[in-house]
C-alpha cells in the first residue's frame, strides 16, 4: 500500500473531530428521547437506563478515539524516515559502486607490499558499503512497513467511526419512538468498539513484526566485524 | 621479490581524492542518520520506535567509523604521493649535483 501523506492528514483530522461529533449528535439524542417519551410513567424508567446505557458506551468509545489518535503522528513520521533511509540506501550504494571501480580500475597497479596492503583493504570499505545499503533498504522497507501498517489501521477506525455517527444522526429521528432504538444505538456502539479492538490487534501484528526485523538489524552483517566498519590496512 | 613495492604513482591523488570523496559521502549519510530518530512515547508503536531509534544510533555511528577508515586511506594515499614526489625531487636535485 502506497502511503499518502495528504490522504492521511485528511483522514486524522476527519477522526480528531469525531469525538466532537459523537457528544454533539448522542446530546441530540438524549434531548430529543427525553423531550418525546421521557415523562411517560413506566415508560420514563427505561428510557433512563438505556440512556445511562448509551452514554457510558459513548464515553468509552470517545475514550478510546482519544486514546487511538495519541500516536498519530508516527505513520507519517515512519514514512518520512522511510524516504530517508530510500536516499540513504542510494547514497551508500553509490559509495560501494564508486569504489568497485576503483578497484578494478587501479588495483592491479599496484604490486609488493603497498599493493598487498591496498588490495586487501579496498574490499573491506566496499563490502561495508555495500552491506550499509542493504541495511538501509531494510530500515527503509520497515518504515514503510509500520506507516502502511499505522494507515490501515486508522482507515479501519475512520470506517467504524463514520458508520456509528451516521447511526446515531439516524438515532435522532428513531429514539424519540421508544426504547428500541437506543438499545440498537447501544448495540452499534458496542460493534464499533469491537471494530476498533480489531483494528489494534491488527496494528500490533504489523507493527511488531517490523520491530522484530528492526531489531534485526542491530545484528550487523559480517561485513562489519566486531559491529564496526572495518579497519582500513592501507592507513 | 616480495618485498618490491611497485606502484603507479601518478594515480595516487585521483585515488586518494575519490577515497575523500566517498569519505564525505558516508560521513554525510552519519550527519543524516543523526537527526532521524523519532522521539516518541506512544502507545502500540512504542517497541518499533524503540527498535527503530537503535538501529538508527548503530548506523550513525558504523557510517561515523566508515568516514574515518576511508579517510584514512585518502590521507595514505595522500602521504605516500608526497613522500614519493619528494624522494624523486631529492634524487633529482642528487642526480643535478653530480653531473657539476
Amino acid at each position: 500500500m502506497t502511503f499518502s501523506p495528504s490522504a492521511y492528514n485528511a483522514l486524522i483530522t476527519k477522526l480528531e473531530a469525531a469525538p466532537g461529533e459523537i457528544i454533539s449528535k448522542t446530546n441530540q439524542v438524549i434531548s430529543a428521547v427525553n423531550s418525546a417519551v421521557g415523562w411517560i410513567p413506566l415508560l420514563g424508567d427505561a428510557i433512563d437506563w438505556a440512556l445511562n446505557k448509551l452514554k457510558g458506551l459513548i464515553e468509552s468509545l470517545v475514550n478510546k478515539l482519544n486514546q487511538v489518535l495519541q500516536p498519530a503522528r508516527i505513520p507519517p513520521d515512519m514514512w518520512a524516515m522511510g524516504q530517508e533511509w530510500e536516499q540513504i540506501r542510494g547514497q551508500a550504494g553509490t559509495v560501494a559502486s564508486t569504489l568497485a571501480g576503483q578497484q578494478e580500475k587501479f588495483g592491479q597497479e599496484w604490486g609488493g607490499i603497498a599493493g598487498g596492503k591496498y588490495n586487501s583493504g579496498v574490499p573491506l570499505q566496499i563490502s561495508a558499503a555495500s552491506a550499509f545499503s542493504s541495511a538501509a533498504n531494510n530500515v527503509m522497507s520497515n518504515c514503510d512497513t509500520i506507516a502502511s501498517g499505522g494507515s490501515m489501521f486508522y482507515i479501519a477506525v475512520g470506517t467504524a467511526v463514520a458508520s456509528v455517527i451516521v447511526a446515531i444522526t439516524a438515532a435522532i429521528i428513531s429514539a424519540p419512538t421508544g426504547v428500541g432504538p437506543i438499545i440498537s444505538l447501544c448495540a452499534g456502539v458496542v460493534f464499533t468498539l469491537g471494530s476498533i479492538a480489531t483494528a489494534i490487534y491488527s496494528l500490533h501484528f504489523t507493527v511488531d513484526g517490523a520491530a522484530r526485523n528492526l531489531q534485526g538489524s542491530l545484528t550487523p552483517s559480517s561485513s562489519f566485524p566486531g559491529g564496526a566498519w572495518p579497519i582500513a590496512t592501507a592507513q | 621479490m616480495s618485498g618490491e613495492t611497485k606502484v603507479d604513482w601518478g594515480s595516487l591523488p585521483g585515488q586518494a581524492q575519490t577515497w575523500s570523496q566517498q569519505a564525505t559521502a558516508i560521513g554525510n549519510i552519519s550527519g543524516t542518520i543523526s537527526g532521524l530518530q523519532i522521539p516518541a512515547s506512544v502507545p502500540w508503536f512504542q517497541d518499533a520506535v524503540n527498535a527503530y531509534n537503535q538501529v538508527c544510533q548503530l548506523y550513525e555511528k558504523l557510517s561515523g567509523q566508515g568516514f574515518q577508515q576511508m579517510q584514512s586511506i585518502a590521507n595514505a594515499l595522500t602521504t605516500a604521493y608526497q613522500n614519493y614526489q619528494s624522494t624523486e625531487q631529492h634524487l633529482t636535485q642528487s642526480a643535478g649535483n653530480v653531473g657539476h
